[in-house]
C-alpha cells in the first residue's frame, strides 16, 4: 500500500475514533450528567485522544507485502503500543488512581480492540462467503453451458 | 456447411456464431475448437522461441527476480515479458493482478479464504494457494461481482 492510501485510511480512522468518542461522551452526559455543559478543554481533550488512539495504526504500514509472521508482528506491536499510550494518556488525563482502576483501563482497551478485530474478521468471512458462492454458481453455470453444448 | 465472413464496424463486439438446425457432436467439436483456439496467448519463451499456450490452462503468473514464469499446473514456462505487459494481454481472460508480483486466473480459483492482514488465500484447481494482498482485494471482488 502507497503511504498516501495509508495516510487516507488513517486520516477517515481519526475521524472516525473522534466521532465515536463524541457520540459516547454525549451519551454518556445524558445519562449520568444531564447538567453537563461542554467545554472546550473538552473538545480538545477529544481531538487529542483520537490522535492517540490512531497514531500507532501506522506501525501497520508497509510499502512491501508482509509475510504472515511479519503481519502478526506489527499487530502484536500495535496492541501493546496501543495499550501502552492508552494508559499513558490516562495517567495524563487522570482517568485512574489505582492499579486496579489502570487494569480496567488496559482491559477495556483490550475489549474494543478484540471487538474491531473481530468485526473486521466478520467482514472478512463473509467477503470469503460470498467469493466462495459466486465461484459456485459460475461451475454450476458452466456445467450447464456444457451439457447443452454451448460455450460462452 | 457454409463458412463466411462478415465485416462489422469497430464499435461492435467481435463475434462467432454457429447456426445450425440441431446440436450436433461435430458442431461441439468445432465450438471446442473454436473456443481453443481464441483462447491462446501468445509468449516470447527462453531462447526468443515463440510459446502459444491456452489462457485457460494458465494458474497464474509469477515474477521472481525480474522474471516472469507461466504457471500450468505441473508445468512452469519462462517468458521474456514484464508482469504488467502479461497483465494486460490476460485481463480479458479473466485474470487479475493478486499482488506486486502474481496474476491470477480467476477462472483457476476454487475457493478463498481470509488470512491476516486483510489479506485472502486463494486455492486453485491444483491444490496451491496463494495470497491476495489487501490492495487487490476489491479488485477481485469486482471480478466476482462481490
Amino acid at each position: 500500500m502507497k503511504f498516501w492510501d495509508f495516510f487516507k485510511a488513517w486520516l477517515t480512522l481519526y475521524f472516525v475514533i473522534a466521532s465515536g468518542i463524541f457520540f459516547v461522551r454525549a451519551v454518556y452526559t445524558m445519562i449520568f450528567y444531564p447538567e453537563y455543559v461542554l467545554t472546550n478543554q473538552a473538545v480538545l481533550h477529544t481531538f487529542v485522544l483520537a490522535l492517540v488512539a490512531s497514531l500507532p495504526s501506522f506501525i501497520l504500514f508497509s510499502n512491501n507485502e508482509d509475510s504472515i509472521f511479519n503481519a502478526k508482528a506489527r499487530l502484536i506491536t500495535h496492541f501493546v503500543v496501543l495499550e501502552g499510550v492508552m494508559l499513558l494518556l490516562g495517567g495524563w488525563l487522570e482517568w485512574y488512581e489505582t492499579f486496579v482502576q489502570a487494569l480496567g483501563i488496559a482491559l477495556t482497551v483490550l475489549v474494543v480492540y478484540a471487538i474491531t478485530m473481530g468485526i473486521s474478521w466478520l467482514n472478512m468471512i463473509k467477503t470469503a462467503d460470498d467469493i466462495n458462492k459466486a465461484i459456485e454458481k459460475r461451475n454450476n453455470d458452466a456445467d450447464k453451458i456444457d451439457q447443452k453444448g454451448n460455450r460462452e | 456447411m457454409n463458412i463466411r465472413f462478415e465485416k462489422i464496424s469497430p464499435q461492435e463486439q467481435e463475434e462467432i456464431l454457429v447456426r445450425s438446425q440441431e446440436m450436433t457432436t461435430e458442431i461441439v467439436h468445432i465450438m471446442h475448437l473454436l473456443d481453443d483456439a481464441v483462447s491462446v496467448v501468445k509468449f516470447c519463451g527462453a531462447g526468443n522461441k515463440a510459446v502459444q499456450i491456452s489462457a485457460k490452462d494458465i494458474l497464474y503468473v509469477e515474477s521472481v527476480d525480474n522474471k516472469s514464469f507461466v504457471y500450468c499446473g505441473d508445468e512452469v514456462i519462462e517468458v521474456k515479458h514484464k508482469l504488467y505487459e502479461i497483465e494486460s494481454e490476460l485481463q480479458r481472460h479473466g485474470f487479475f493482478r493478486a499482488s506486486k508480483s502474481l496474476i491470477i486466473n480467476s477462472n483457476a480459483i476454487k475457493r478463498v479464504s481470509p488470512e491476516l492482514s486483510g489479506r485472502f488465500r486463494a486455492l486453485m484447481s491444483n491444490g496451491e494457494t496463494v495470497i491476495v494482498s489487501r490492495k487487490y482485494v476489491p479488485v477481485m471482488k469486482d471480478i466476482f461481482g462481490v
